[in-house]
């Protein structure tokens, strides 16, 4: 058995995790996995064909990680790429599913060493939060590794359990995905409790409603974009219409007091 | 972690941060999503990488525990303008600006790097790219695929390392001028923040559909366009309830955060029995 595939995926997923994330782009991954494995040519192709995949599926990378989900297909896909592209392809739709609730797995994991690493911060310890972040890296890498291994030897077995069970029990996705959707809303109530939450709340509601025309009306990505203009140009606005009221404050405290002909103030 | 509505004691200006600090942060953001996690996002690597810098800015021990555990917040920049948002959010530390105005200006900043990161590099640059190689890939060209990495990694490293500074550099001058208006600009920071936040609620909670069994069973069946389109609120509205729930629970009722992760993970239970009662699946 080789061990370059290994390598392969070895240098793919720290790519992923600690330098360019390029390599796992299908077109990459999978002409560097098929190279490793003697058909670089059928790598090349599937390589090719998921790379459109990929990029169609990018409106959808600000809220589901397609990325990663591109990477377990992209590594199964190589592995089954010696019985034919068109078969590699076929079962991508169920890779993807798969390889994006491995990702959120991984994410809930990770959530696990929050308190450490809020600890370590306490202690203004960032060689133990750099610790626990290699890791914790190590720990998906590792993962991801496993996955190619068990590809290697039981490439046929497993894509027809994965495929099986997707399809069988997607209860289990649903339930995975609500949980990692819903984790970020307990961050957004912590960032409005050290905001100041309570006053607040106009501008949250504000935020919602714009958002949710801009999401109706363009990609999440340019949403995105636009919403954090948006805000700019909010806080700039106040900002502005407050000096200015400090301004005319101002110039009403120095204006001179109405006096009546003689010079004397006013008495009433 | 006590982080709260604490400000920072020392309240001096720092002295400004050295090319080579700003690079060992430009280096260490390639680790930035190396931990992503479903609460705070990319909040280990963002501290992390950080650090070097916080540690120059704030002297003071209890400071630097503040700056590193607020730094510790939802955070999630994608992989190409994570360092601009970096620089800036360098450059208010070293004004010691409020803790307020610190975090609404990251999140704001977050949001825009991200979807930036998406629109221009993901959505255009790269796919362009990509698309221009992927026909010499079908002929079995390899140096199409060569050209391809090795211009998107290029891109990327420079991209890191030439943000930074710019970020730290533009963010200083702005702030500089900012500051002497101090009161009115953590006011401003507040509103920009909150509406950030909501959008971000739309934006992160999006998902919610194509997983939410109910919504996804109302949404496919026969309905007006009118009514359609306000079922597509629902999904930022559970969002918009459940961090309302929680800003309650963690507020007013003092619960721990790992509690309401408890509640969390018990919905994504009471979610699957729902589904497997109703026979759903996902729209993927």
């Amino acid at each position: 058995m080789s061990v370059l595939p290994l390598i392969i995926v070895l240098l793919i997923a720290l790519d992923k995790y600690c330098f360019s994330h390029i390599l796992q782009r299908p077109l990459v991954a999978c002409t560097l996995l098929g190279a490793s494995l003697g058909y670089l040519k059928e790598g090349m192709l599937l390589g090719g064909a998921l790379e459109v995949y990929y990029i169609a599926y990018q409106s959808l990378s600000e809220y589901v990680p397609v990325e990663s989900g591109f990477l377990f297909t992209s590594i199964i896909s190589s592995f089954l790429v010696s019985g034919g592209v068109d078969a590699s392809i076929t079962n991508a739709s169920a890779f993807l599913v798969g390889g994006i609730a491995l990702e959120y797995v991984l994410n809930l994991f990770n959530t696990l060493f929050l308190p450490a690493v809020r600890k370590a911060c306490e202690k203004h310890d960032d060689k133990k939060v750099g610790m626990m972040q290699f890791v914790l890296m190590l720990i998906n890498v590792l993962v991801y590794l496993g996955v190619a291994y068990f590809m290697m030897n039981n490439a046929s077995s497993i894509n027809a359990m994965l495929s099986t069970f997707i399809h069988t029990y997607p209860f289990v996705m649903i339930g995975i995905m609500t949980i990692a959707s819903l984790m970020p809303c307990i961050a957004f109530a912590i960032l409005l409790r050290n905001m100041g939450g309570k006053d607040l709340t106009g501008a949250v509601l504000l935020g919602v409603a714009v958002g949710l025309i801009l999401v109706s009306m363009t990609s999440t990505a340019v949403s995105g974009t636009i919403v954090a203009c948006i805000a700019f140009a909010l806080g700039w606005f106040n900002f502005r219409s407050s000096q200015k009221e400090t301004i005319t404050v101002k110039n009403e405290e120095s204006k001179p007091v109405n006096t009546i002909k003689g010079g004397a103030e006013k008495w009433w | 972690m006590v982080v709260g509505i604490t400000q920072y004691t020392n309240k001096n200006e720092a002295f400004p941060l050295d090319k080579k600090t700003l690079n060992q942060v430009a280096l260490r953001s390639f680790m930035v999503s190396a931990s992503k996690n479903s609460e705070t996002g990319e909040a280990y690597g963002w501290c992390h990488a950080l650090a070097p810098a916080l540690k120059k800015i704030h002297e003071n021990e209890e400071d630097l525990a503040l700056s590193m555990g607020h730094n510790l917040e939802y955070v999630e920049t994608g992989s190409f303008f994570s360092t601009l948002a970096m620089g800036v959010v360098l450059s208010l530390e070293a004004q010691k600006c409020d803790l307020e105005t610190i975090r609404s200006v990251r999140t704001t900043m977050n949001v825009l790097c991200n979807s930036l990161s998406h629109a221009l590099f993901n959505l255009m640059i790269l796919s362009t790219i990509a698309i221009a190689c992927i026909p010499g890939a079908n002929n079995g060209n390899v140096a199409s695929v060569v050209v391809f990495a090795l211009a998107a990694m290029i891109l990327t490293v420079v991209l890191r390392f030439v943000l930074i500074k710019v970020g730290y550099a533009q963010g200083t001058k702005i702030m500089e001028k900012l500051m002497k208006k101090k009161e009115d600009l953590a006011q401003a920071s507040k509103i920009m923040g909150g509406f950030t936040v909501g959008g971000l609620i739309v934006l992160a909670t999006k998902h919610i559909g194509t997983s939410n069994t109910l919504v996804s069973a109302v949404q496919s069946s026969s309905l007006s366009s009118v009514a359609s389109n306000i079922l597509n609120a629902v999904p930022a509205c559970i969002g918009l309830v459940c961090t309302y729930v929680f800003y309650y629970l963690l507020t007013k009722k003092n619960y721990s955060i790992t509690k309401c992760v408890g509640i969390v993970v018990l919905i994504g239970c009471i979610m699957i029995a729902i589904s497997f009662v109703l026979g759903m699946t996902t729209s993927l």
